[in-house]
């Protein structure tokens, strides 16, 4: 197994190696390079402060897309009709870090140096998420599917 | 490592496509952890797995609107197990080409490989196909078809076969109504037995006014005959609300407030806020929130307060980022001798070029479970892309 994970590391140096001395910068990983015309301010994007005509296909105003807190929390009413604007700025894995069945590491984890992002559970969660389940176990659903993962598991029957 | 070696073959026959391919993206995260665990009931263990993430995306692949895309990670552990029962594990999240080609008033989009689908009121990651016709006068309709991806250890969870779709409708800005339906054979149902899962259901967006917005999804599980996310024997309900307000630019306010009822275990409410800002240009990033859960019935959810404060900082090369989360319960959690929760984390990061940017974050905690808890991470994610002054 080392031997694999050495591999990897080597593979990984040679990659960096190879592009290091190249100067295109795309320093949010998660958005694509190319997508969005209009290079954004640091944070959430709101879009009506430089979008006043409606939406070109849905003719939606921009607003809807602005990303307050409240759009962050309940996105999923835009994703569930506007996937194709969300894919101008974000690539399927900015979706799938907190949204996938075998996920590796939390969130949180993952961008541990963003404690400004909204992602799902901060903190020691296997002690604490036994409240937040039993008080809304539906809204757990929606990502660990009513067939747990792996790690759930271990100590959930199913 | 099983599963991420099968993909060699399909990597090598796309690898000459990428030649040909306008844009290339290449991303990658490779994470160091090093964790002490110490479960009542288990053995101290400390575990230091080593995980590499990696996505890439290339677009007009060989012919234009040809798209590939793929992410997936793998993990070794170079100390003590870390999770399951084997040292070394790999997951491939999507890996699938896209085609898109577009009409004067039209659009279709085609995937083959394994992605998610989001639409409507269906959430499903399958190995199979999907086809997507945007058409005039605002009707969209899509459809899907394939295998579900099984989890790893319970594969026997997910039926065979799973398809469905979606047909929109969208007017003039001020409506958008969506009609889905699924259908999975032979699932594993909450029962353990095994039958047809079938679910069909609506999804609405109204927007009568240009700062007013009315959205709302339900569906109904044909298998159980019930409305979905709710059983017979456990009835379930939450409703709630939330605000954003921005009195000025760098300062935004956010309050909600959630009412929880459930059979087994009472009623609940959840309530509170958190105000975050964005200072000295956006390199200043705090925020503090604040939340009570508050129960009717103490035995099954405890009532509790939690506070959380964080800020991030970045200029030029250098980053730093602080977080603290506590949860304060008013008397003592599921039987231990403990009410409280916390944990405190740093982070410190410097983009060595470029493309290079290297972090480690280090926390410690304690909970009712684990007294006190470190945890360290390295972390090296490197972004590449072909493209000639992307935007940032
Ligand atoms: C800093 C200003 C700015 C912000 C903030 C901004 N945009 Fe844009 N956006 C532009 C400009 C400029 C263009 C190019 C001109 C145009 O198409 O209007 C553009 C183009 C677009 C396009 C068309 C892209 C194409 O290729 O067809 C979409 C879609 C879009 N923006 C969505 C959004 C969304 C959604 C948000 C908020 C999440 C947002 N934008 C935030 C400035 C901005
Ligand atoms: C104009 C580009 C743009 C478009 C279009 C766009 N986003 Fe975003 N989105 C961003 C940026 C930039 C961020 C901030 C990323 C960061 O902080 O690193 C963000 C953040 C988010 C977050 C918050 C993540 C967090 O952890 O705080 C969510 C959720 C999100 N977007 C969902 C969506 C969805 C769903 C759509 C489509 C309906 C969408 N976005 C469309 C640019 C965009
Ligand atoms: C920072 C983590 C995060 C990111 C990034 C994120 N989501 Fe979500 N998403 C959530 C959470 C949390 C919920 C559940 C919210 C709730 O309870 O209503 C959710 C819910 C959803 C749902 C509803 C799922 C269901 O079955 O009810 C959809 C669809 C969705 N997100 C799509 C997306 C898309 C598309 C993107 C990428 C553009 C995205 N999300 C990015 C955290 C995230
Ligand atoms: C937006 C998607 C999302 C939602 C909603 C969500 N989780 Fe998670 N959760 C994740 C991801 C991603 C992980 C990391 C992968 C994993 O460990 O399976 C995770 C991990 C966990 C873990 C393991 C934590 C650890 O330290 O190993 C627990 C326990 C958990 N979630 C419980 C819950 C509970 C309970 C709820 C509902 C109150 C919930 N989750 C809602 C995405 C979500
Ligand atoms: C270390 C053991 C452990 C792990 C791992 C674990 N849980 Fe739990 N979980 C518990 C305990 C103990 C309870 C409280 C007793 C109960 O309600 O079953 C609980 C309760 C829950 C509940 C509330 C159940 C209900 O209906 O009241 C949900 C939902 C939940 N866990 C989800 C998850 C998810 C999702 C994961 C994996 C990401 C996970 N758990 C991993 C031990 C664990």
């Amino acid at each position: 197994m080392m031997k694999h994970s050495i591999a990897c590391l080597c593979a990984l140096l040679a990659l960096v190696a190879l592009t290091a001395c190249s100067q295109n910068i795309s320093p949010r990983p998660a958005l694509p390079a190319v997508g969005h015309p209009e290079p954004l301010p640091q944070g959430r994007p709101i879009c009506s402060d430089c979008h006043e005509v409606p939406m070109k296909d849905s003719l939606k105003s921009y607003a809807v897309l602005d990303h307050t807190a409240t759009f962050v929390k309940d996105h999923r009413f835009a994703a569930a009709s506007e996937a194709g604007t969300c894919a101008v700025c974000h690539k399927e894995s900015f979706c799938n870090e907190c949204h996938a069945n075998y996920v590796e590491v939390k969130p949180s984890t993952l961008h541990g140096d963003r404690p400004d992002r909204d992602l799902p559970h901060r903190g020691d969660y296997l002690s604490r998420h036994k409240v937040d389940g039993r008080l809304d176990p539906a809204s757990c659903y929606r990502c660990h599917g009513r067939t747990n993962n792996e790690k759930c598991v271990t100590c959930h029957r199913h | 490592m099983k599963r991420l070696a099968g993909l060699a073959p399909l990597l090598s026959l796309m690898l000459p496509g990428f030649a040909f391919a306008a844009d290339l993206n290449v991303d990658g995260t490779t994470l160091l952890r090093i964790e002490e665990r110490s479960a009542p009931g288990f053995s101290k263990q400390t575990v230091a797995p080593a995980t590499q993430f990696l996505g890439i995306d290339a677009t007009d692949v060989g012919a234009k609107g040809l798209s590939f895309h793929l992410y997936g990670w793998g993990r070794a552990d170079l100390a003590d197990k870390s999770a399951g029962d084997e040292k070394t594990d790999a997951n491939l999240t999507y890996g699938y080409v896209k085609y898109r080609k577009g009409f004067p008033n039209a659009a279709l989009i085609g995937k083959a490989g394994r992605f998610f689908v989001f639409e409507g009121i269906i959430n499903e990651q399958v190995d199979g196909a999907q086809a997507q016709l945007i058409l005039p006068q605002g009707f969209t309709l899509s459809a899907f078809g394939g295998v579900p991806v099984k989890l790893d250890r319970s594969s026997n969870t997910k039926g065979d076969l799973i398809g469905g779709g979606r047909l929109g409708f969208r007017y003039g800005g001020i409506i958008d109504v969506g009609l889905s339906g699924l259908h999975e054979r032979n699932a594993y149902l909450d029962t353990m037995a095994r039958a047809d899962r079938q679910l069909v259901g609506g999804d609405i967006w109204i927007a009568p006014h240009r700062m007013v917005d009315i959205t709302g999804r339900s569906s109904y599980n044909a298998t159980t005959e019930d409305f979905a996310e709710s059983s017979s024997n456990d009835n379930m309900k939450s409703y709630g609300g939330s605000l954003t307000y921005s009195a000025f630019k760098p300062i935004e306010i956010f309050v909600e407030y959630k009412h929880f009822k459930r059979d087994v275990t009472g009623s609940a409410d959840k309530f509170g806020g958190e105000i975050r800002a964005s200072l000295l240009d956006g390199a200043l990033n705090p925020g503090f929130g604040y939340r009570r859960v508050s129960s009717s019935s103490t035995g099954s959810i405890p009532s509790y307060n939690e506070i959380r404060a964080f800020a991030s900082y970045a200029k030029g090369a250098y980053s730093a980022s602080v977080d603290f989360i506590t949860d304060l319960y008013d008397k003592q959690f599921y039987g231990t001798d403990s009410d409280y929760a916390y944990e405190l984390s740093g982070s410190l990061g410097y983009r060595i070029s470029p493309v290079v940017h290297l972090s480690g974050d280090l926390s410690y905690g304690a909970n009712p479970d684990y007294k006190d808890q470190v945890k360290g991470l390295v972390r090296l994610t490197f972004s590449y892309s072909t493209v000639k002054g992307a935007p940032q």
